[in-house]
Parts: C-alpha cells; structure tokens; sequence
C-alpha cells in the first residue's frame, strides 16, 4: 500500500482573500488549490489579511463595548429598581448582574 | 557337296562339333546344310570369360556380374561413387568417372565428408552463438538444459520435471477462484500484481472573519444557507475506483446580547443552538462541530469536489456572527 501523503501536511498551502461584503479568510489546504473560495473573493496578501482582520477585530471589539454599556446601563437600572422596592441588594445584584459600586 | 556330282549320296564322313548341326546326305537334291543353330549358353561365355579375368575385376558368378574388386587393405580409399564409377579420395575430382557426394548445408546443420569410407558424411548441428541459447550437442544427442532461477519457477523441463510456476498454497479458507488476485505480465516481460493499494489524505480549513452580522431568524429545518466550502479529491490510482471517507467540521463564532440566540447547520441538519437568558451579553460563543459524511466514490484517476454546506439560523435579540471557521478532511482509498 502506498501512503501519499508524505510531503502534505494541513497548512502545505496557505492563502487568503477578502469577499465584496467585507470578510476576509484564510485558507489552508493540503494541495494547492483544492479548496474552494467564495465566488466573490479576491485574493490578497498575507499582510493585507492581518490589516484587515485587525480592523474588523476592532469593528467587533467595538460593537461589544457598546453591547456591554447598554448592559450595565440596563443592570443599574433594574438594580435600583429592585432595592427601590425593597429586595435586599445581594439579591437584586445576583438578580441583575450588577456589579459596579459592589 | 552337291556340286561334285554325286549322284544319291555323298560318301564323305561329316559330324557336327558344338553348336553346328548338319543336315542333308550330300546329294544334290539334298545336299549337306552346316548350320549354326541351337542356342549359346550365356553362361557358358560368361564363366569363360570370368575365368580369365586378370587383376582389378572379379566375376560373381551368382550375380553374374564382372566388376572391378575393391581392394580390401587398409588405407584404400577407392570405392564406388555415388554415379557408379569408381571413385578415390583426395583426387581433383570429376574426371575419370570420379565425383563428390554433393552436400548443402542449412541454417541448422553443418554437412561435411564425401561419403566415403575413408571421409565418410557427416551432419553437425549449428548451435546459435546468441546469448540465452539452451541447446547444446551432448553425447546422447541434442539436450536444451533449462535452468531455473532462485525464485518463482521450479523444474527442468523433462517429461519428469516439467518447468513450472512455483506457487504457494492457497492459505485461506474462501474460493480462491472468487478471491484471489491476478498476475500479470508488464510491456518489459516481468510478472506483476493486482496494482498497489493507494491512500491520499485530503484537508481543507477557511477561517473567514465577517464584520458583525446579524443571525437569520430562520427557523425552519436546515436554516439559510450562508457558506459553502468545498475540497477538490482525486484518487490517486488511475486503475480502480476509489472511495472516501470525509468527516468535516464547523465553529461559528457569535455574540449574544441578552436575550440573544442563534444557531448553526450542517448539511441542513442543526448542530448548535445557544441563547442567552442571562442580564449581560455573551461574546464568542462558539462550539466546534464534526459530522462524517456518507462514502464518496471517486473514478479511477478522477476528481471530486466535496462540499460542505452551513447554514445559521434561530436568530433573536440582535444576535450576531463574527467568524465560521471550517474543516473538511477527507481519506481517498483505493484497495
């Protein structure tokens, strides 16, 4: 029996490409050009795909800051709410999340 | 007599000698007639003459026959030829009555002698001189000895011994007729198997990164289709079909605010599904997935292209995705 597969391994070949809706994505494949790409890609460099995925990785940092300010703002609400009716603040922080000014 | 003038007889004494007869009285009305009649033995003349032969002849008298005596001392080297004449070796040949036995050779045998006693005929085989070349004159006649290398033939070639494939015996309990493979025999002449088993080893991986995008809402079997990825297979034997095995995996990467959930398919079938009921949004949620997909026959020498459909779904609250990273590894075999 012949074993083929000496000289590939998972990352023989890498390349990577950007899409018209924005995505990037890297591709590893064992033999050059198995892999299908999105039929919309251009490919790019290696450098460009770590500028580009550095900037939708700020893009989603960004999204969940704000994500996570509308949840504290959100927190601090029902946490006043519930103190304001008389629950017991460890409940109403375990109760919401709320945790500044613990 | 008749003329003397006898009258009725002749008084004079005649008397025939060997093979004369004499007729007649002499008279001249019937006069003496000396006649050579009656037949002369043959044979009579010819054991006359054969007893007077000199040197070099002798007579058979039962042959009848007076022919020249070979000489039966050593060395001589007369005899008769092949056109009756007398024929002696070592002479320019041709004249006197004497000639050669004529011979042709062929390819395959070397004739020489003058069918004589003294350089009598005789027939050599010619034995190829090209290399490989069995036959050879042994002092029982021509014999082409067969060897037999180390491996793979036994026997000699005799009635005996008879040349043939050394095989081992069929160690298996099913039908070896049903079962066993073949041999064959390549364009340079050596013997060769079933082709050799062959194994390839395929694999693909995308990690796409999206900018925030919010989950469909679907809910239905098998979600909205948002990616496919796919992996050129060959098989390596361009004799025989081959099958393979691909297993493939996936890992969405989504964002839940509270209240958020999303999901992830397969080939249309739901792997994942996630929701937040928490008080503070989730990052990253994720989980990695693996499926092995049905057995794919690849044609001998030919190319397939595998592919793996996913699909999200189960959108709600704002849910987003940020990543899908994918695998698709598959084992081409062909036994």
């Amino acid at each position: 029996m012949t074993i083929l597969n000496g000289d590939h391994d998972e990352r023989s070949h890498v390349r990577y490409f950007r899409t018209r809706d924005g995505a990037i994505g890297e591709v590893a494949e064992s033999h050059a050009g198995a892999s299908g790409v999105p039929g919309d890609a251009a490919e790019i460099t290696a450098a460009e795909y770590e500028v580009l995925l550095a900037e939708l990785t700020g893009s989603q940092e960004m999204l969940i800051a704000r994500l996570r300010a509308e949840d504290a703002e959100r927190q601090r609400g029902d946490y006043a709410a519930l103190t304001a009716v008389g629950i017991p603040e460890g409940t109403a922080r375990r109760l919401t999340g709320y945790e500044s000014e613990a | 007599m008749g003329r003397c003038g006898c009258s009725g007889s002749c008084s004079c004494s005649l008397a025939p000698g060997p093979g004369v007869t004499i007729s007649g009285n002499g008279s001249s009305t019937n006069p003496y007639v000396i006649s050579a009649g009656g037949a002369v033995d043959c044979e009579v003349i010819q054991d006359c003459v054969g007893a007077a032969l000199g040197g070099g002849l002798e007579y058979d008298d039962a042959a009848n026959q007076i022919r020249v005596k070979i000489s039966g001392a050593a060395g001589n080297s007369v005899a008769i030829g092949g056109d009756g004449g007398i024929y002696g070796a070592g002479g320019g040949g041709g004249g006197g009555g004497l000639t050669f036995v004529n011979v042709q050779d062929t390819p395959c045998v070397d004739l020489s002698g003058q069918g004589t006693v003294g350089a009598p005929l005789t027939a050599s085989p010619i034995l190829s001189p090209a290399a490989g070349n069995l036959l050879s004159c042994t002092p029982t006649g021509l014999r082409a000895a067969l060897g037999v290398g180390a491996c793979g033939l036994t026997g000699d070639g005799s009635a005996a011994s008879p040349l043939a494939v050394r095989a081992g015996a069929w160690p298996y309990t099913c039908p070896v007729d049903a079962n066993a493979g073949g041999v064959y025999c390549d364009s340079a002449g050596n013997l060769r198997s079933e082709p050799r088993g062959k194994i390839q080893y395929f694999t693909t991986s995308l990690n796409q990164t999206y900018p925030p995008t919010a989950v469909p809402t679907t809910t239905t079997t098998g979600g909205t289709l948002v990616a496919t990825r796919t992996l050129d297979i060959t098989n390596p034997d361009p004799c025989r079909e081959a099958i393979a095995i691909t297993a493939v995996e996936v890992d969405v990467d989504f964002v839940l605010p509270v209240g958020g959930r999303a999901g992830h398919f397969v080939y249309g079938d739901e792997m994942y599904r996630a929701e937040n009921r928490g008080t503070a949004t989730v990052s990253d949620v994720h989980t990695q997935t693996t499926k092995v997909v049905a057995n794919t026959t690849v044609p001998a020498g030919g190319t397939v292209t595998v592919s793996l459909e996913i699909g999200l779904g189960f959108g709600l609250g704002g849910a987003t995705y940020n990543r899908i990273q994918s695998f698709i590894r598959a084992i081409v075999i062909a036994l």
